[in-house]
């Protein structure tokens, strides 16, 4: 029969998240997952009860160590950066958080590590990227086609009416008009066929 | 000099008003809505021979526009709308318009569908 203690380990393995149980004071392991084990004894040594102290909390920085031991009088969750050694050499940042026992008798401590990079949250982000750039590609057609359309066309046609009310005042001023008109009608064009793209893009 | 009575119907202020000034200079005679419930209410009894009318509108779209009108519906209609995708233009079509114009467009081309718009009225009007 699994224990419930077990149990959180064993779905935080499955769920790809390094897992281990220390000691509160000397921070030794008590218990842990696979993903963490195999995290952690590349480096670490052969004890696995120092796994914590020497395979973790010397790659902390000296801040995120104070934090801990606030966290730990404290009582209260905490989060922290945790660098390791991949296989191939490459850095992985793990982003780590622990929870400490509410109760008094349970004097230790759960720390969970969360991959910034691995294939999972890649695939995330990735998502994540990919749904802000139609957001934002979406966000730019409306803009196109409600403001800036909109309003070159009123000034075409602004700038046509103008062009003929100021012909019949001067002719050199009429052609100037005229021109101005040609001008905003070049711009209609050009916007013509960028929300024509736009179209052929969506 | 036309005697055309179109029908405009359009929210954006700024194009409506230059719109109108434009089509009053030449001569048209126009009348504005600037939603669907106000051009419902003011198309049957304006008598125009045109309607040109956004398809985005406050309280509605131009296509509902169309099918709501009904029997009172202009010989001419012309639909105008930022988004030209072959689908807006389909609908436009099987609403009713005769022609689908993607904002923004030149005075010209309006204009262009107008004199299109006078030649078909005028062979109605013979026939």
């Amino acid at each position: 029969m699994t224990t419930r203690r077990e149990e959180i380990f064993s779905v935080l393995q499955e769920i790809g998240l390094p897992a281990v149980r220390v000691k509160q004071g000397s921070a030794e392991v008590i218990e842990f997952n696979e993903l963490f084990s195999s995290l952690i004894n590349r480096a670490a040594p052969r004890d696995y009860r120092l796994w914590f102290v020497e395979g973790v909390l010397a790659r902390m920085t000296d801040a995120d160590r104070t934090s801990c031991e606030v966290a730990f009088v404290n009582r209260t969750p905490v989060q922290v950066q945790v660098t390791f050694k991949a296989i191939n050499g490459r850095a992985l940042n793990l982003r780590s958080f622990f929870s400490v026992g509410q109760k008094k008798v349970d004097q230790s401590v759960v720390w969970v590590f969360i991959p910034l990079a691995n294939q999972i949250l890649e695939r995330v982000r990735d998502a994540h990227l990919s749904e802000g750039r139609e957001l934002e590609r979406l966000r730019m057609r409306n803009e196109l086609h409600q403001g800036v359309s909109q309003q070159l066309l009123g000034a075409a046609f602004g700038c046509k009416v103008l062009a003929g009310k100021v012909a019949t005042l001067s002719e050199e001023l009429g052609k100037e008009a005229s021109d101005l008109a040609k001008l905003v009608n070049g711009a209609v064009i050009e916007l013509q066929n960028l929300v024509q793209s736009n179209e052929n893009q969506s | 000099m036309s005697s055309l009575r179109v029908f405009l119907v359009e929210n954006h202020q700024d194009t409506v008003r230059y719109m109108q000034l434009f089509l009053e200079q030449l001569s048209y005679k126009v009348c504005i809505a600037a939603d669907m419930a106000t051009a419902l209410r003011e198309i049957p009894n304006s008598h125009c021979d045109v309607l040109i009318s956004d398809i985005g509108l406050p309280d509605g779209d131009g296509w509902q526009l169309m099918e709501k009108l009904g029997d009172h519906r202009p010989h001419f209609a012309i639909a105008m709308s930022g988004y030209g995708t072959g689908n807006d233009q389909l609908k436009s079509r099987a609403a009713g318009y005769d022609h689908h114009l993607v904002k923004p467009f030149t005075p010209d081309a309006l204009l262009a569908l107008l004199r299109e718009a006078e030649t078909f009225t005028a062979k109605d009007t013979q026939s």
